[in-house]
C-alpha cells in the first residue's frame, strides 16, 4: 500500500530520510528510477542515506511498479520516490491502487523547468501538464520540501 | 519538554541550525549561540545559564562544537543543574537525530544513542568505492 509518492530529483537524501520518514513512519522505501541502477556510486550514496531500521529497495521503474502491485507488499506502508513527473504518472497509471498523496519535493533543474512554482521547485511546461493529469488520478497533490512546510493548494501554484 | 541550545566558536552554531532547518523544517526548540555575537565567552555562558535557571522544568541539551574549547569548558559548569545535558563534538546528523528523538525516551538515553550513531556516520569514501563500503551495506534486501 503506497502511503506517499514523492517526486524528487535527488531521490533519497537528508530531507527525505530525516523529515518525511520521521513523519510518515513507512515500513519500506521504494526508489523507482532507471538511471540510478547503472550508477554504482549514486546507488551507494542512497543506501547510506537510508536510516537504520527501515527497509529499502532500489528498482527500475518497471520493477518498482511490479513490486508495488505484488500482493506481498499489500499490507506494508510504502514510501515511493521517483525522479520525474513522467515517472510518477507511469507509476500512478500502472498500479492497481489509488494513491492518497503525491508530494512534489525538490525539482532543481532550472534549465529544463522554466516555471518556478515554489522555492527549489522548477517545473517544465510538460511537468505542469503531467501534474494536472496526476491530480485527476490521485486523492491529493501537494508541494512541500519538508513536512512542516505550509500546505499550499497546487492549483494556486501551477 | 526538551530544548536545545547550540553553542560554538565563530558562527557555526547558527550555521548548523540553518542547515537543520533546511532538512527538517521545524526547529522551534533550538536556539543558537554564536561566540561571535558576544563580547566574551563569559557573556555567552551567562546568557545560557540564565535560560536554564529560569526554566528548571525544561530539560536542556547543550551542544558544543569542541571538546576542550572555551565554550564547552565554561558551559560544563552548568552540569551542576539537573536539567542540563551537554553533548560536545556536535555535527548536523547528531543534532537532527537527537532533535527528532522521542521525548518519551530519557534524554540521557536518547543522547547516548544519537552520539553512537553519529560516530558511525563519520566515514571515508574514495576510489574504488567498494573498498570503503561494507558488503552488508551494499546488499539488496527483499521487502518481505
Amino acid at each position: 500500500m503506497v502511503v506517499l509518492l514523492r517526486i524528487d530529483d535527488r531521490l533519497l537524501h537528508g530531507q527525505v530520510a530525516f523529515s518525511w520518514l520521521n513523519t510518515m513512519g513507512p515500513d519500506a522505501i521504494v526508489i523507482a528510477n532507471d538511471e540510478i541502477l547503472s550508477n554504482e556510486i549514486q546507488k551507494t550514496a542512497i543506501k547510506m542515506a537510508k536510516p537504520a531500521g527501515i527497509k529499502m529497495t532500489i528498482r527500475s521503474l518497471e520493477d518498482g511498479i511490479d513490486l508495488i502491485n505484488n500482493d506481498r507488499v499489500k499490507k506494508m506502508k510504502l514510501f515511493v520516490v521517483v525522479k520525474t513527473t513522467e515517472d510518477a504518472l507511469k507509476v500512478i497509471k500502472r498500479i492497481k491502487e489509488k494513491i492518497p498523496l503525491v508530494n512534489i519535493g525538490g525539482m532543481s533543474n532550472r534549465t529544463k523547468g522554466n516555471n518556478n512554482i515554489a522555492k527549489g521547485v522548477y517545473l517544465s511546461d510538460q511537468d505542469i501538464i503531467n501534474v494536472k493529469e496526476i491530480q485527476k488520478l490521485v486523492d491529493k497533490v501537494d508541494v512541500r520540501i519538508v513536512p512542516t512546510d505550509k500546505k499550499r493548494n497546487i492549483n494556486d501554484l501551477i | 519538554m526538551r530544548q536545545f541550545i547550540i553553542a560554538s566558536h565563530g558562527e557555526l552554531a547558527s550555521g548548523i541550525v540553518s542547515a537543520a532547518k533546511m532538512i527538517i523544517g521545524d526547529v522551534t526548540r533550538v536556539k543558537s549561540c554564536n561566540l561571535s555575537d558576544y563580547e566574551t565567552v563569559y557573556d555567552l555562558y551567562e546568557n545560557v545559564k540564565s535560560c536554564i535557571v529560569a526554566n528548571p522544568e525544561i530539560e536542556y541539551v547543550l551542544m558544543t562544537d569542541l571538546l576542550g574549547g572555551s565554550v564547552n569548558n565554561l558551559l560544563m559548569q552548568l552540569c551542576e543543574y539537573k536539567n542540563v545535558f551537554i553533548v560536545t563534538g556536535m555535527n548536523l546528523g547528531l543534532l537532527l537525530e537527537l532533535y527528532l528523538s522521542s521525548e518519551n525516551e530519557q534524554t540521557k538515553i536518547a543522547a547516548l544513542k544519537a552520539i553512537e550513531s553519529s560516530k558511525n556516520n563519520i566515514r571515508l569514501f574514495a576510489y574504488p568505492i567498494s573498498d570503503y563500503v561494507e558488503q552488508s551495506e551494499q546488499k539488496e534486501v527483499n521487502l518481505w
